[in-house]
């Protein structure tokens, strides 16, 4: 087991001064190479569990168990190392770069944070893994604004690839592209998968794709799981009446 | 094609700005007369060859005055800037990163000192410190780096909660990390807009204060402190007004320009 959330709770205040709870009693539970499905609308929790597990958002209660220790609150020289071992692929590739930052830069980051290497090397190193992910070296001294989206996620991907973590995190990895360039991606995220085995979790909104793709789909509803599916074949499998009319809408077009 | 045209004039300007700053700094060694000499026989005299724009009530060289006065005034106001934009910098950004209480507190004092307004205050604080060029220092960057705090602020607080911000940090950036290679990057060119507006103001707040004695001292040469002397001969000596004035009417109008077409520069919205 290499992670486990236990009890995961977390409640926003909104304008008006209430809380509402995004995240209610959330428990799941990730293998070594595995690849889990969060499933859900917009608006359910899926990204703000994803964000807790990354140690972006913090949890109100509940505890987040990785390879076994205890990591809720984590701080410092701890949480760096944490970070060395879960990744994520943020949703809109464009917003994940700074402006102003040329590729060759925001690829060399993690590598000389986490003092992996030193700036030569890694600069060498960044040069390889963007074409790992086929690109060519050349884009390393462009800006983010003159690569397209499929590009950007791609070398969102070769960063994460890079580090090496136990668990990348796609948050809707695919759902800012469009429909050809989606097959590409999953398909890179599919190659990397066999050659690295590294434990994935797959956040989206349709459940067509984490059908295909995932181990086991959680699915869901206004912050809490309804339904978690383990079999392939999840059209007859699924029982609760939120997951049928997920499928049922993402079969209408389709 | 606008666009184009908007560079080229960017560029002049950015070329006659940097031009005043170099000739301030080198134009004592065109001046044809010391600006502190005086000379008795020639008091208020008109415009000649030997004295290009005059002798005032004392019978000094206004020409060789502006010259030296350019260094002064500009260097007073480069100093102030930079260091009301550093002090105000740190500030904003500290406000704006930690927010809550620490933010509350900040901007708390920033509505006190904006409530006032800033020239009398200005005065207020250099009557009570006495006058001369450390007070006046002092006094306007008292005022100033709200300015500066406030806008930073506003601009840490639009982005530190962008993606980019949590991809950097879970690169395993530390929080000045992020602050120097994330934030500050793409906050910096509202900032040096606003810095190259207000080059024109506090040269007109200098000149100001020195107008009213409060600035820089006599005799120094300084252009506010020129006009302050040539006030009482505005009828019968209109040089002693005229040349000090236009130098800083000049001075003031190119910063301002350059300022406007470096925000058109800089953002692409405006284009």
């Amino acid at each position: 087991m290499i992670l486990e959330l236990n009890n995961i709770n977390k409640s926003f205040i909104n304008n008006d001064k209430q809380s509402f709870a995004a995240v209610k009693n959330v428990n799941m539970h990730l293998g070594k190479g595995e690849c889990i499905g969060i499933v859900g609308e917009s608006g359910c929790g899926k990204s703000t569990l994803a964000r807790i597990i990354c140690h972006l958002t913090y949890v109100d209660n509940g505890n987040i168990f990785f390879k076994g220790r205890n990591s809720t609150r984590l701080k410092g020289k701890e949480l760096k190392d944490y970070y060395k071992n879960v990744q994520m692929v943020f949703q809109d590739p464009l917003s994940t770069f700074s402006p102003r930052m040329k590729i060759g830069d925001y690829l060399m980051e993690p590598f000389v944070n986490f003092k992996i290497m030193g700036k030569k090397e890694a600069r060498k190193y960044v040069g390889d893994l963007l074409e790992n992910v086929g690109l060519s070296k050349e884009y390393l001294n462009r800006y983010p604004n003159e690569l397209s989206g499929g590009q950007l996620q791609r070398v969102v991907i070769a960063r994460c690839i890079g580090i090496n973590p136990e668990i990348i995190i796609f948050d809707e990895a695919t759902s800012c592209l469009d429909v050809s360039i989606q097959n590409q991606i999953l398909k890179l995220i599919f190659e990397l998968r066999q050659k690295s085995n590294f434990s994935s979790i797959f956040i989206t909104h349709d459940l067509a794709i984490a059908e295909n793709i995932c181990d086991r789909i959680y699915v869901m509803k206004s912050g809490e799981i309804v339904e978690v599916l383990e079999e392939n074949n999840i059209v007859r499998e699924a029982q609760h009446p939120y997951t049928k009319l997920l499928l049922e809408s993402s079969l209408v077009f389709s | 094609m606008m666009k184009k045209i908007k560079r080229i004039f960017f560029l002049f300007m950015l070329c006659l700005a940097f031009s005043i700053i170099i000739f301030s700094f080198i134009a004592p060694k065109f001046a044809p007369n010391d600006p502190l000499v005086t000379d008795f026989q020639n008091v208020l005299r008109e415009p000649t060859d030997k004295y290009p724009f005059g002798t005032d009530q004392v019978g000094r060289c206004i020409y060789s005055r502006i010259l030296y006065g350019a260094k002064t005034t500009l260097s007073i106001t480069f100093l102030l800037l930079g260091l009301v934009f550093l002090f105000g910098l740190i500030i904003g950004t500290i406000a704006g990163m930690i927010g809550g209480k620490v933010d509350t507190a900040i901007m708390r004092i920033t509505d006190i000192i904006l409530s006032f307004p800033d020239m009398v205050l200005a005065i207020a604080v250099v009557g009570m410190l006495g006058p001369g060029l450390v007070n006046t220092v002092l006094a306007l960057s008292l005022i100033w780096w709200t300015k500066y705090a406030r806008l930073s602020r506003v601009l840490v607080m639009s982005i530190k909660n962008r993606e980019y911000i949590d991809a950097g940090r879970m690169a395993g950036g530390s929080p000045l990390k992020l602050i120097t290679r994330y934030i500050f990057p793409n906050i910096i060119s509202p900032l040096v807009v606003q810095l190259a507006i207000d080059i024109g103001s506090m040269m007109l707040a200098i000149a100001g204060l020195s107008f009213l004695g409060l600035g820089v001292q006599p005799p120094a040469p300084e252009w506010g402190n020129m006009l302050n002397e040539g006030r009482a001969y505005m009828q019968t000596a209109p040089w002693l007004l005229i040349y000090p004035g236009m130098a800083i009417f000049i001075v003031v109008c190119v910063f301002n320009v350059l300022g406007d077409t470096l925000r058109d520069v800089l953002d692409p919205k405006h284009i």
